[in-house]
């Protein structure tokens, strides 16, 4: 009977041994699976923008998923800021709360940017910025901020150079947008085209959403100045340049990334013609995977196209895998991986991250709106 | 010329809002909105009839003028149609209840049409380009420059509220407005159809917002789905200034809030970021003085 016993007992735990094991297997099996975000301008003004970054920021995810690159599988998950600072906070504060999410790229607007650092320190979470510009968001020592796109600190020195030497632009009349982005714009650029022997003649600020430029247009025009620099975003800027040229203002129209979209050139129509801007958005054929990434973008089916911001996007969903590749999918390891993260692959070619937690080396270049195309203004 | 211009589109939104609050008891925040439906109809039947393109109205033959024409009356209509409706669905069955719930439920009716209008442009918060019909000339006059587009849109306004003035001071229509705006209950015994006349004014102040809607399209060549919000704002203020529920009022209120936002703009040193403020603050400092506006009569609570 005790014998019947044992047997019995034995089988009932080998069994049990068994189930278990291969629970482990199945569950294994299924794969684990781990979530970085994108936060973004996905409704709003800006929604063309953030679509086209979010969708290559999945592209790279896609690529690092069937390439098994990781030992787990990569989802991304993505929230609208909707070009706001407060629906920017309360993304990041739902992501923040999913401890899955390990890794994030958030934010087109540095207004939205700027107030949402305080949230990813406290829950430890990357931050690689693919957009915003302001310099500001990488100086304050928060770990937790990275950088993958241009900021202003390298785009406007480059747009005072090019004005200065390239254009013989020696007078300008400033007209900016009265936030954290319009003031970014302007303060970084000021110093370095007077250092260069220019001279600013006029600074006018408006409020984001005005409709009607004319009477500060009337007031540069009398001053005549050799071009106007627009530190602002793409509806301004369209509104500006249409009434300047109403105005029969025909001095060249200047200012940076921030309005080189294509909504900008449907926008300005004809009137847009000849604008200049300050890119950090490389010219594809200039990179190094510039038009493989394009070829992949347009056959993985995203209904968007990738705007100017895309590579970048793409840049920090590469720069996240290779994170997890050898840091583990941790955040605060990630976090503590990024400033350590030399010699890095992406669409840029090979870089290393700097004591900033800015991609290195920054691509500039200028660019200028011909037909329908941002096109590299000839050196 | 620019103030002018500026003055002249919110008149037109300022009428609608005035004669409104007047005739029917309701402040309609959702005006501005009205008059982007109007916009909107506008771009469709451009984009329909001309494939979106932006043509000189000058140097095009008659089809296409008639065309352009024709695209501009469908916003009119457009938004004549969309008051009317609005009216029926949301304010007539409110007629009764105190103005507060109109008001909160123009505020519902103006999200529901800027939303809607995002079903048929999904891109509709972006700066969409409308047709740039009028020649963009200017003329110089010493330091004044005129543009073709101030003399359409000034002219047009213009013309509109001698029409509108006629109407209510001349017409048959127009007395038994005045009477409703002067007391229902004896305009009722007098044999005036109340909500005949309700229905008519809505009808005429959304076609008059349409028509505002799209000369602002057509001043500017950029339009948004968001932008009634902003013409709400200025039109009410306007409204307010002047004398809620006075037609002449409308028009003085909105001369003001043009003028005041172009000299700021023009003569402050980065003015145009506190035109805003000062309109408000005028608009603040003229209710101290006159609580009913400028030209406005006292508002005693119906009982």
């Amino acid at each position: 009977m005790r014998h019947w016993k044992t047997i019995g007992f034995s089988v009932v735990a080998s069994a049990a041994i068994l189930g278990w094991s291969f629970n482990a297997l199945l569950v294994n099996a299924q794969e684990r699976v781990v979530k970085v975000a994108y936060v973004g301008p996905l409704t709003g003004p800006n929604t063309a923008m953030g679509i086209g970054t979010r969708n290559s920021m999945e592209l790279a995810i896609r690529e690092a998923n069937t390439k098994k690159i990781l030992p787990f599988k990569l989802e991304l998950v993505s929230e609208t800021d909707d070009s706001k600072p407060s629906t920017g906070v309360a993304a990041v504060q739902k992501l923040c709360n999913d401890p899955d999410v390990v890794a994030t790229s958030a934010h087109w607007n540095s207004p939205v940017a700027l107030a949402t650092i305080p949230y990813f320190k406290e829950c430890h979470l990357l931050n690689l910025v693919s957009g915003a510009s302001v310099d500001a968001l990488t100086q304050g020592g928060v770990e937790e901020m990275g950088r993958v796109s241009t900021p202003f600190g390298y785009l406007l020195p480059h747009l005072a150079e090019s004005l200065v030497n390239r254009l013989k632009i020696k007078t300008i009349a400033i007209v900016k947008s009265r936030d954290a982005f319009g003031d970014a714009g302007t303060t970084g650029f000021v110093p370095e085209f007077e250092k260069r022997g220019g001279k600013v003649v006029a600074i006018e600020d408006y409020n984001v959403g005005d409709r009607d430029y004319t009477a500060i247009l009337t007031k540069i025009r009398q001053l005549n100045p050799d071009a106007v620099y627009l530190s602002g975003l793409t509806t301004e800027a369209a509104l500006v340049v249409r009434q300047m040229r109403q105005l029969g203002m025909q001095m060249p129209f200047v200012g940076h990334a921030g309005w080189q979209t294509s909504t900008f050139i449907e926008a300005a129509g004809p009137a847009g013609q000849g604008a200049i801007v300050v890119t950090s958005l490389p010219f594809l054929n200039e990179l190094p995977d510039g038009e493989g990434y394009a070829k992949r973008y347009a056959a993985a089916g995203f209904r968007e196209p990738h705007e100017a911001y895309g590579p970048f996007g793409y840049a920090a969903g590469q720069v996240m895998v290779e994170l997890m590749k050898r840091y583990g999918a941790d955040r605060k390891a990630i976090v503590s991986g990024l400033r350590k993260l030399k010699d890095v692959e992406t669409i840029f070619g090979k870089g290393s991250f700097d004591e900033r937690g800015e991609l290195q080396p920054k691509y500039v270049d200028m660019a200028i709106l011909k037909d329908k195309d941002w096109v590299q203004l000839p050196k | 010329m620019n103030a002018l211009a500026l003055s002249a589109i919110y008149a037109l939104i300022a009428i609608g809002i005035s004669l409104f609050f007047g005739v029917i008891g309701i402040v309609n925040l959702a005006h501005g909105e009205i008059a982007t439906l109007g916009v909107f109809v506008s771009l469709a039947v451009f984009q329909l009839l001309l494939g979106g393109g932006a043509v000189d109205i000058t140097t095009v033959s008659f089809s296409v003028a008639a065309a352009n024409l024709a695209a501009l009356a469908a916003g009119i209509a457009g938004a004549a149609v969309g008051g009317l409706f609005f009216y029926r669905l949301a304010f007539y069955p409110l007629r009764d209840a105190p103005p507060i719930i109109g008001l909160l439920c123009s505020v519902g009716v103006g999200f529901i049409i800027r939303e809607s209008i995002l079903n048929f442009y999904p891109d509709g918060r972006n700066p969409q380009p409308f047709p740039a019909i009028i020649p963009p000339d200017l003329i110089q006059i010493g330091g004044v420059i005129i543009q073709y587009k101030h003399i359409v849109v000034i002219g047009v306004a213009v013309l509109t509220m001698l029409l509108l003035a006629y109407c209510v001071e001349r017409t048959k229509f127009g007395r038994a407005m005045r009477s409703v705006l002067n007391d229902r209950e004896v305009a009722r015994s007098l044999g005036v159809s109340v909500i005949a006349v309700t229905v008519a004014v809505f009808a005429l102040g959304s076609a008059v917002a349409g028509l505002a809607g799209v000369m602002n399209a057509l001043y500017y060549n950029i339009v948004q789905s968001d932008m009634g919000t902003l013409l709400t704002v200025k039109g009410f203020t306007a409204a307010v200034i002047g004398g809620l529920g006075n037609f002449y009022g409308a028009l003085l209120g909105a001369l003001l809030v043009g003028f005041i936002e172009a000299l700021t703009s023009g003569f402050l040193p980065s003015g145009s970021a506190y035109k805003d403020i000062a309109v408000f603050g005028v608009l603040i400092a003229i209710l101290v003085v006159r609580p009913n506006g400028l030209i406005g009569r006292p508002i005693s609570e119906r009982v």
